[in-house]
């Protein structure tokens, strides 16, 4: 189908994309404010959970581990107490003393990787699924969807939970609940794009060539979808984020003394109405790290459906 | 009802029973990996971690776990249909039970709470379409990425810090005032209870105590639906159609209220179903931050007491509700768009 | 005059930068006149059906001056543009599928077509008087069985149908002037012939302007009166149809209508203008058809043409300054 918009001719592209493209995309995201906002965020955000995150590997809870944040998250101080936000304790402290954001610092990097392998995982479990079921057809296409259609008919946060105390409540328990929960909206994806390509030329071309089905499916299925799934994951990391600080919120997945910043909250949501600081912050910097995720992911959806102009 | 429609219900009807049923027996084999063998699935149903042998036995004989699996699940289903979800050792009740008295008491705040956030929600995604690339458009947007973003706790916890602490203005934590005795439960629902006994003043405290969480049920899906609303509008506002009908003079305000919000509200029936699903989720966090007494506190404690078979219980009834209501939303959209029953 | 066009230019603002679609383009069309305006796709034939009818989105921006009835169109408020839309210019979309509302009846939308027209020539009309009227216009124009049409819906219909359907929405607002954009690319060519005489009929009978937007130049020599032919966004010649297929003077246009497959008998090679049209971020300078011209010299690379008069024609080239 070929469009009349000014742009030239717009053709269905024939030919795979080129593989440049991630900064094509880069350039045009600059170039709205709060795409760039949303670039900040996640890029600061993830970048101290690079650093801060090998550090808390390597060292644990010792030394060089805590050594870029503004106060030990450990060490409590039980003459301080529960203190609110002042020159020293810039966020405050919670009621053993210990300082809210070096704790907050402290916990960002778990949500930071706990999400990263979640939605990776979801994606390639949910795209070889998603592939297969487009490429197939007839019953293996509809036993793959009538599964994705039960996950995806339920709150994600209930089937979580249930999960999770399945798995006995433990961290990779939680991991593995998120990630059952996560991959049906990837293999629809996939599954939609495959459809979509499947009988496109070059796909065709390929399978007069004798292309093995492994290189087959990866350098043409899998790269020819990748777009929109990764505009979506984008999207994505921050709702993970969210579902996993709630889950910690209601005490799961916890691994004291390490803090979570959903685990903070509700420690801070027990000591209400003093000490406000200790419920609200940990919440307010997960709502600042969603936007930016969604802002981020919410322009590249855009840019990829080319639905953009000014 | 013409045929296509029937078959078409039926269509429906069938695939929810399906979606249903492979969800129990996926829950069924997880639960089966976990616990391979009798005596462990036992030590699940027993809800007591320190079970002697004895009494594990006693409960491998009394859920006959030891039969093979295929019978377990179809034992199961046989059970769910029927309304027998179990016995919740917590509680000292059967599941079904503790669902009667604690769903309602959810419902009365989520039901008004989506209703709230679909009708606001609509109109909002409506206006902001129609002005779109304005500042109203940028505000409504603003508004609802932060709402969206927002984790459940952090809005529940605001909301009670300013409203209930701060202000006073509501009730800060509970379902009803503690020193009113309840009237005779007699509609299952505590405000039809109240209305039924003419318990005025238990039903003014019911209805203060449900402000909060209905407000913060509303505002957690009223991101959703207004986004929703809002591209569906635009996609609309692209179509031939609508281009064809502001061609022939019709104004454009009544072409965006009356043609774009009609056909974009089309798909509005799947949103409140999604909105639920989502609400139903939201309302575990907030009714432990507003100590309110209903399904998700149900969910909560099992969670924190481990206790399987009521989580178990717990979840399947949501699960059916869920795809009860995407049934009932399927249906409901195929009466709306007559293009759906042809499929 | 009823419509008169005068140094329109129109430009998209979009990421990728702003770029020209139309360029100074002159046009006037009389009450009854069937114009054409012939050209490959994105040759901003479409955009200036949308301009006319005061659809351009919001990226675009329109100066010079459109004059419909002595109006601007460029200076109207939406308000004052709802009312010319409809009674005075109407269009005709390409893709008739999705050209009608999917929840409403057939009848409902050619009954409140009916109605808009009415409202404003302060007529009231009786829903029974309504309705024969919308009976007697879908009779008209052939319509299978206008009773039972009226009640189905739109995707019950073939696109052949929709676009009758359509064309009857024209024939009972009664607009001045027709704005056809390609409404016969999306049938098989027994509808098209259809749809065209429908087009012809209504242009003969009713003296309704029409502007048939097209990339088909057998279509447009069978219908209109005069051609414009688009390439590029400018206007490369303007004149009447007759004349200028019978003997082209743009090298473009003679390229156009010898790209047509002749006699069926005739062996040897199908011709076609040897590359492709330009992306209006990276045009040419000089005149936009050098590339691909076969006459083409020294100058066209440098300065674009004036429109110039040449035996009854406008022309956009410098063969013939």
């Amino acid at each position: 189908m070929i469009e009349e918009t000014g742009f030239g001719s717009k053709k269905e592209s024939s030919v795979p994309k080129p593989k440049n493209r991630l900064i094509e995309y880069l350039k045009i995201m600059i170039k709205d404010k709060t795409a760039v906002i949303g670039l900040v965020i996640v890029v600061g955000f993830l970048g101290w959970s690079v650093i801060q995150g090998i550090l808390e590997l390597l060292f644990g809870t010792s030394g060089p581990a805590v050594a870029l944040l503004p106060h030990n998250p450990f060490n409590y101080n039980l003459v301080v107490g529960l203190h609110g936000p002042d020159l020293t304790y810039l966020l405050g402290t919670n009621a053993n003393g210990e300082d809210i954001l070096s704790r907050m610092l402290y916990a960002m990097p778990r949500d930071a990787f706990i999400s990263l392998g979640v939605v990776l995982s979801a994606v390639i479990f949910g795209g070889i699924l998603g592939i297969v079921a487009g490429y197939r057809g007839k019953y293996t296409d509809e036993i793959i969807m009538r599964f994705t259609d039960a996950f995806l008919s339920l709150p994600a946060l209930i089937l979580v939970l249930a999960l999770s105390v399945l798995f006995n409540e433990t961290l990779s328990g939680v991991i593995l609940a998120l990630i059952i929960v996560w991959w049906p909206i990837y293999a629809r994806f996939f599954r939609a794009q495959t459809l979509k390509i499947k009988n496109m030329d070059y796909v065709q071309a390929s399978k007069l060539n004798n292309v093995s089905f492994l290189k087959f499916f990866f350098s043409y299925l899998f790269v020819n979808s990748i777009d929109p799934v990764i505009a979506y994951a984008a999207l994505d990391f921050g709702n993970v984020i969210l579902t996993y600080s709630t889950l910690a919120f209601l005490g799961i997945g916890l691994e004291p003394p390490i803090p979570e910043l959903g685990s903070m909250a509700a420690n801070g949501v027990g000591t209400l109405p003093t000490g406000w600081w200790y419920a609200v912050f940990p919440g307010l910097a997960i709502l600042i790290i969603v936007i930016g995720f969604v802002l981020v992911g919410d322009r590249m959806q855009d840019i990829i459906s080319n639905r953009i102009n000014y | 009802m013409d045929t296509r429609t029937v078959s078409f219900i039926i269509r429906r009807a069938i695939y929810a029973v399906i979606t249903l049923l492979i969800l129990i027996v996926f829950i069924f084999v997880l639960i089966h990996v976990i616990a391979p063998n009798p005596l462990s699935l036992a030590r699940l149903y027993a809800g007591n971690p320190h079970a002697t042998l004895s009494q594990l036995k006693g409960v491998v004989a009394k859920y006959g776990l030891n039969l093979p699996i295929y019978l377990q699940v179809l034992d199961y289903t046989k059970n769910i249909l029927t309304g027998n979800f179990g016995y919740d050792p917590l509680h000292d009740k059967p599941v079904i039970t503790l669902i009667g008295i604690y769903l309602p008491r959810t419902l009365e705040f989520v039901l008004p709470g989506i209703t709230l956030s679909v009708i606001i929600g609509l109109f909002t995604g409506a206006y902001a379409a129609s002005k779109r690339r304005k500042p109203a458009d940028y505000v409504v947007k603003g508004f609802y990425l932060a709402t969206w973003s927002m984790p459940t706790f952090l809005l529940a916890a605001v909301l009670q810090l300013v409203i209930a602490y701060d202000l006073g203005l509501l009730p800060a934590i509970g379902m009803v005032n503690p020193t009113l005795t309840a009237p005779p439960d007699v509609l299952a629902f505590p405000i039809l209870n109240a209305i039924w006994a003419r318990d005025w003043v238990y039903l003014v405290s019911l209805i203060h105590h449900m402000i909060l969480p209905m407000i913060a049920i509303a505002l957690l899906s009223f991101g959703l639906i207004t986004r929703l609303t809002r591209s569906t509008m635009l996609d609309v506002m692209e179509t031939d159609y609508f281009r064809l009908t502001l061609m022939k003079g019709v104004s454009r305000n009544k072409a965006i209220y009356g043609v774009a919000l009609r056909n974009a509200s089309i798909p509005l029936v799947t949103y409140i179903v999604l909105a639920f699903a989502y609400a139903m989720g939201g309302a575990v966090v907030i009714e432990d931050i507003f100590s309110y007494h209903g399904m998700g506190y149900y969910i909560f404690q099992a969670v924190f007491n481990l206790d399987y078979i009521g989580i178990l219980g717990t979840t399947v009834i949501i699960a059916i509700a869920v795809i009860v209501a995407n049934l009932v939303a399927d249906i409901l959209y195929g009466v709306l768009d007559p293009r759906v029953r042809l499929e | 005059m009823l419509l008169s066009i005068k140094n329109l230019d129109v430009s998209y603002n979009t990421v990728a930068g702003r770029y020209k679609v139309i360029d100074n383009l002159n046009l006037d069309i009389q009450e009854g006149e069937f114009i054409s305006l012939v050209g490959e796709s994105a040759s901003g034939k479409s955009t200036l059906g949308q301009v006319i009818s005061g659809m351009l989105p919001s990226v675009g921006k329109a100066t010079g001056s459109v004059l419909l009835n002595d109006m601007n169109i460029l200076e109207l408020s939406e308000r004052d543009m709802t009312q010319i839309r409809g009674t005075t210019v109407f269009m005709i979309f390409q893709n008739p599928l999705n050209s009608l509302n999917p929840v409403k009846r057939i009848g409902d939308q050619l009954l409140e077509a009916l109605a808009i027209r009415n409202g404003r020539n302060n007529k009231d009309l009786s829903y029974e008087e309504s309705k024969k009227e919308v009976l007697d216009a879908m009779t008209s124009l052939r319509l299978p069985d206008p009773e039972k049409l009226m009640i189905r819906y739109p995707h019950e219909l073939s696109g052949g149908q929709i676009q009758r359907v359509v064309i009857c929405m024209a024939l009972l607002l009664k607009p001045k002037l027709l704005i056809a954009d390609e409404p016969t690319t999306a049938l098989d060519v027994t509808i098209q012939a259809q749809v065209v005489r429908l087009l012809r009929d209504l242009n003969k009978e009713t003296n309704m302007s029409i502007i048939f937007i097209t990339h088909d130049v057998g279509l447009a020599y069978v219908l209109s009166d005069k051609m414009l032919v688009f390439y590029a966004g400018r206007v490369m010649e303007k004149g009447i149809t007759v004349d200028i297929v019978k003997k082209p003077m743009h090298p473009y246009t003679s390229g156009l209508i010898a790209s047509i497959p002749a006699s069926p008998k005739k062996t040897g090679k199908l011709y076609s203008i040897p590359g492709s049209p330009p992306s209006y971020l990276s045009l040419p300078d000089g005149c936009k058809f050098n590339p691909r011209c076969k006459f083409v010299f020294d100058k066209c690379y440098h300065n674009e043409p004036d429109y110039v008069m040449n035996s009854g024609r406008e022309i956009r080239c410098w063969l013939y300054e």
